[in-house]
């Protein structure tokens, strides 16, 4: 097999049905399905893939926002439901609150009143024992002057012997006095 | 008035003498093109933002619009098909437009190309038949009875046939009448009037063309897979 290349100067009718017209028809065929092989690799399948690449990507980036967008509806709708049940919480709050303090005034009434109690009891028995000491007191000291009085009653009017006898009485019965007590 | 189509050499393969003729030519230098833009997409791909802006704009409008066109035409499961018709109309179409440029002939003005380019089209419609039908597309020939299936293989043939001369009428009807214009017009003339119907024949019945000869193609294809989903 050879090719040879060599000019021919004539011209071709634009239709014909002949064996050059075959050949013509094969050149011509190929010469296409070059091209087509070259647009493919070179052009149409890496725009096409980078076409469908993206395009994909922008299907997962929208089904992720619409993931997103669905879920943001969803915490909406929660907080919105939150700040339609705040009135009722409020109210149920400010109602323990006031139950717990009208437990606590309560308590504190209650120690108050026993605190008080106590203390008036503490008075009651520190009078009681004032008044018990100063019982004593006084008496003694009733004793001591009428004693001093009888003593000089006795020293001018009461002979010695009466009043050694007398003395003696005095002495028994603040004894005996002193005994009872 | 020539339109016949030049010859500037010739290659001999063995036996076989192959004509460099103005179509082959005017094929090639199309290729160039395609292959050089090709090539700079391929370069700047790397560098396409999120955001498309100019060139890259350019680019995914071409390859989106055209994927769009051909998943409402075949369907989701023809979809493979997307580079050979994507490749046929972008050649089509520049081969056609390509008339505006003084001194290039388009290739679909030669009916060996569009021929050839059916034939593709031919094949298609019977091996995707094949693969999506099986036995049923083949028992299809011979429908109603044995004795049609000389008629039911015509009626094969002359699909192909029929979008391979409608292609090259209409291009060669364009060249005819422009050449027709160009050697009646005055000199002074020659810019106006051609240029109206330069932007007819090339422009406009050029993507018109190109247009009905795709989906065409792809209608017979989407039609030989049954494609009811689509």
């Amino acid at each position: 097999m050879y090719i040879i290349f060599h000019s021919v100067a004539q011209s071709a009718p634009p239709f014909a049905l002949d064996s050059q017209t075959v050949i013509q028809a094969v050149a011509g065929l190929i010469s296409v399905a070059v091209l087509a092989a070259a647009l493919a690799f070179l052009l149409y399948k890496p725009v096409r893939n980078m076409l469908h690449k993206r395009t994909e990507k922008i299907h997962s980036q929208l089904t992720l926002a619409e993931q997103e967008m669905a879920r943001a509806m969803e915490l909406r709708q929660k907080y919105e439901q939150k700040l339609g049940n705040v009135d009722r919480e409020r109210e149920d709050i400010l109602t323990e609150a006031r139950k717990q303090a009208a437990e606590s005034g309560k308590r504190l009434i209650g120690e108050a009143k026993t605190e008080a109690e106590a203390i008036k009891d503490r008075a009651a028995k520190s009078i009681e024992m004032e008044w018990e000491r100063a019982n004593v007191e006084m008496r003694s000291t009733i004793i001591e002057v009428s004693s001093v009085m009888a003593e000089k009653l006795v020293t001018v009017s009461v002979a010695d012997d009466t009043h050694d006898k007398l003395f003696d009485e005095a002495i028994s019965d603040l004894e005996a006095m002193k005994w009872r007590d | 008035m020539d339109i016949s189509i030049g010859i500037h050499g010739a290659i001999n393969i063995g036996r076989v003498t192959v004509y460099i003729t103005d179509t082959l030519v005017s094929t090639w230098i199309l290729m160039g093109v395609l292959i050089a833009f090709a090539i700079v997409v391929r370069i700047k791909i790397r560098k396409f933002n999120e955001v498309p802006t100019g060139f890259q704009n350019v680019v995914e409008a071409l390859v989106e619009l055209f994927d769009n066109y051909l998943r409402n035409t075949v369907g989701n499961r023809l979809m493979f098909l997307g580079n050979w018709f994507f490749t046929l109309f972008v050649f089509i179409l520049l081969s056609n437009i390509g008339g505006v440029i003084p001194g290039f002939r388009p290739p679909t003005a030669d009916w060996s190309m569009t021929i050839a380019l059916a034939v593709v089209t031919f094949a298609l419609i019977q091996i995707i038949g094949v693969k999506f039908q099986g036995m049923q597309y083949i028992r299809g020939l011979f429908r109603p009875m044995f004795l049609f299936f000389p008629i039911n293989l015509i009626g094969e043939l002359a699909r192909p046939v029929s979008i391979s001369f409608r292609l090259f009428g209409n291009m060669l009807a364009g060249l005819i009448i422009m050449s027709l214009i160009y050697s009646v017009a005055p000199i002074f003339a020659r810019f106006v009037i051609p240029a109206a119907l330069h932007a007819y024949f090339d422009i406009f019945s050029g993507v018109l063309q190109a247009y009905i000869f795709v989906t065409l193609s792809m209608s017979f294809v989407a039609d030989a897979a049954k494609l009811e989903d689509t």
